[in-house]
């Protein structure tokens, strides 16, 4: 599809829509305002690659958890095969759609667009200096704006073809400016007019815009189809039901016994107080191999059947959820210790004043206000729960009950036998998607916990 | 804040008892006393159908030193058993060492640029470099397999894409780097709000002074910054080498089912020798002994940085 443009170039000229120009108007726009806003330090080059990266891997991931999984759509001959990097391909083609674009592109455009750079850059603009000045001085953005033009001009007369700029693809030059830009001394920078940073990207970006457009997106709608069958016929739906029971009954458990535990640290006075604490504060560095292998022995022995009840640890959901709130238990209690310890003990006596037995003191006064500890202490526990792997492979051996992580391991390694890629990734968006979403709400109080939990610890 | 010395209102068994008793015998039951058992059957010779245990004394601690006996006797029972251990002890150090300075640059790179109060959209970069550490280890590992993919990864085909050969990031010899750059890539965001609330914690008129002084941010950064946040960074550092040698999930879930021995830590090799054996022989006890060895070196470490962190602590 991307060879189209190089065999046809005067009709990828034509195709340039209405809609790839607005979009590419807001983009520059969007970018000229990022450029205004921040303040981009060679340093943070490396900051913005990661995030950039993390950002394009999700959006491939996305993108391809769409695609066709082929013929009957059930597999075998994916479009993520076909054409791995899906829209992305752009990027690399970037040189081809160049070359024709501007070679389809009539000459006086270009003549413009470089007098109207040179005009800009000789009259200068008006920019805050290293001490916050507003001064006008010459524009270096003209030298630039020579550059992009003469570039342009080459690749319209078809020089180019053996230089050396053309020997690295479009992704290379791509990345060559961007490092470029990044390493730009500050003032330099602060001398580049916006109308010829506007020029410049309109330059570079116009061809990829072009590509992104006219990609053809017709395998990238098989979104139901992936998804309903991750959910269903991968089972993707109950592992995740599965994660979430677990994950509540965990929390639950370890909420409230780890609550408990930690009134009874801080308000009461009693021998062995110190060792209790002591030992679960000891028990935060066990590595959960240590004691996998004799609980799992231990516990395989252990079934209760009394009547049509029957429990065993092995292969259920409770008793996944004990052992993981046992393992949950310290790292809880020492948060609420040192929340319980902030709350007055004056308030325990007053309430045995007013008549409260101990333990109406603690559901009645204590228990409410640890609320935010609590809830601290449920997020880290459910997101470790949610997360978790290694028991959950150990002790869940029924299909029925895997949790989500164990689920999505499955499922990655059935598909790429069944080379059904597509359901593959949209599992990965089933697990990562939620995540993301609750983590973003959650994100200052998970700070916050973090924060107080290792900082002040 | 002071505790209160009080005398429980219903005597001994009405009051702490009764409130820590759930959360005791819970842990008792399913976290400490499997613990502190684990350290008999690490004594013992135990295949785990049967449920009688041979107790062997420290033959399993032996045979994990290099007594290659078993191997002479039974040469098809484990090919280079002890040899596999101590190259998983060797990876989990590498990820430790090398892993863990790549991960302090970053993080501290991170803190650094996001501790700056002129800078645009911290919230936005906070976010999307935290949240990698939300995503179950699973899903990190399989978005990195796919990522990592030879044929049609977005690595190896951005690679090709300039011009290069592409590199076959999940064999042998290339796993552990994956695998390190995977971690930092999951776990560097937690380190960086760390640092970042260190960093906030240094009053903001140590700053103008030095700034009065005449420090360039580069010698604030380092004179200033780093001396008063030695306690954080050593927490950060013991988190790190605890996590590093207790990794389990990212290389079985990138890795399996074909582990190589290049890239088998000890946690895997466990897994291995106690669940998932191609031989079916489960060996019960020598993946206890295992995992008493690795606790040992963890506790090691953290004494190591602990008593670091004692001899050299900064009074503000």
């Amino acid at each position: 599809m991307m060879c189209a443009a190089a065999t046809n170039p005067g009709v990828t000229a034509m195709r340039i829509g209405t809609i790839v120009l607005l979009f590419y108007c807001l983009v520059s726009i969007a970018i000229l305002w990022a450029y205004a806003r921040t303040r981009w330090y060679p340093l943070y080059l490396l900051k913005s690659c990661w995030v950039g990266l993390t950002i394009i891997g999700f959006i491939w991931i996305i993108t391809m958890s769409l695609a066709d999984p082929g013929p009957e759509h059930g597999g075998v001959e994916s479009e993520y095969l076909k054409n791995p990097a899906g829209p992305f391909a752009a990027v690399g083609d970037y040189a081809r759609t160049t070359r024709a674009i501007y070679a389809s592109s009539p000459w006086w455009l270009f003549l413009l667009t470089g007098l109207l750079l040179l005009w800009r850059g000789l009259a200068g603009h008006r920019h805050a200096d290293r001490d916050g000045q507003t001064r006008r001085s010459l524009s270096v953005s003209f030298l630039w704006a020579a550059a992009v033009v003469a570039v342009a001009v080459l690749a319209l007369l078809d020089w180019g073809e053996g230089m050396w700029v053309y020997r690295f693809s479009g992704a290379l030059r791509v990345g060559a400016l961007c490092a470029v830009w990044a390493l730009l001394p500050l003032p330099w920078k602060r001398r580049l007019s916006p109308w010829a940073l506007g020029a410049m990207i309109a330059l570079i970006a116009l061809p990829l815009a072009v590509s992104v457009a006219r990609f053809d997106w017709s395998p990238y709608t098989y979104a139901t189809g992936n998804y309903a069958f991750a959910w269903k016929t991968a089972q993707m739906g109950k592992y995740v039901l599965n994660s979430v029971m677990v994950s509540l009954m965990t929390v639950g458990i370890t909420t409230v016994f780890a609550s408990m535990a930690a009134y009874a640290l801080t308000k009461f006075e009693f021998r062995g107080r110190n060792a209790v604490l002591f030992g679960f504060i000891g028990a935060m560095v066990i590595p959960a191999q240590l004691y996998i292998v004799p609980l799992f022995l231990m516990v395989q022995g252990w079934s209760v059947s009394a009547g049509p009840v029957q429990f065993s640890f092995m292969d259920s959901r409770i008793g996944l959820s004990l052992i993981y709130a046992a393992g949950g238990l310290p790292f809880a209690t020492f948060l609420l210790t040192g929340f319980y310890r902030t709350l007055p003990t004056t308030l325990g006596e007053a309430a045995a004043i007013d008549g409260c037995g101990e333990w109406q003191a603690f559901t009645d006064v204590f228990f409410p206000l640890a609320a935010p500890g609590m809830a601290t202490a449920a997020i880290f526990q459910f997101l470790g729960v949610w997360n978790e792997y290694q028991f959950a492979l150990v002790f869940l051996t029924n299909d029925r009950l895997k949790t989500l992580p164990v689920g999505l391991y499955n499922l990655s390694v059935s598909q790429q036998y069944a080379a059904n890629w597509s359901a593959l990734f949209a599992g990965v968006t089933i697990l990562c998607l939620p995540t993301f979403l609750i983590f973003v709400i959650l994100q200052e109080r998970i700070v916050a916990g973090l924060t107080v939990g290792a900082v002040k610890g | 804040m002071i505790v209160g010395k009080r005398r429980p209102l219903g005597g001994w068994w009405g009051g702490p008892i009764v409130f820590l008793a759930p959360a005791v015998i819970l842990f008792v039951l399913l976290f400490a006393g499997p613990a502190v058992s684990s350290m008999y059957v690490s004594l013992c010779k135990w295949t785990g159908f049967t449920p009688e245990m041979k107790f062997t004394g420290f033959r399993n601690f032996g045979k994990l030193m290099g007594d290659f006996g078993i191997q002479k006797t039974f040469p098809w029972v484990f090919t280079n058993g002890d040899a596999r251990f101590w190259a998983g002890v060797k990876n989990n150090l590498w990820i430790m060492s090398v892993g863990g300075v790549l991960f302090f640059f970053f993080a501290m790179l991170f803190a650094a640029a996001l501790n700056n109060p002129h800078f645009k959209g911290r919230k936005f970069f906070q976010t999307m470099i935290f949240f990698p550490a939300f995503i179950s280890v699973v899903g990190t590992a399989v978005f990195w397999k796919l990522i990592y993919n030879s044929k049609s990864g977005l690595i190896n085909l951005a690679i090709r894409g300039m011009g290069g050969e592409g590199i076959q990031w999940l064999d042998p010899k290339n796993a552990m780097y994956s695998i390190i750059v995977m971690m930092i890539w999951a776990g560097v965001g937690g380190t960086m709000i760390l640092l970042l609330a260190g960093m906030r914690r240094i009053p903001r008129d140590y700053y103008e002074a030095a700034e009065i002084d005449g420090a360039s941010a580069p010698q604030q950064f380092f004179h200033l910054t780093i001396p008063m946040m030695r306690e954080v960074v050593i927490i950060a550092l013991s988190l790190w080498m605890i996590g590093s040698m207790k990794v389990f999930g990212y290389v079985q879930a990138l890795l399996a089912p074909a582990i190589s021995d290049e890239a088998q830590v000890i946690s895997t090799l466990q897994y291995e020798y106690a669940f998932s054996n191609r031989n079916c022989i489960f060996m019960m006890g020598r993946a206890t002994s295992m995992a008493v060895v690795q606790l040992i070196m963890v506790l090691l470490l953290v004494w190591a940085v602990r008593s670091f962190r004692e001899r050299q602590s900064v009074e503000y």
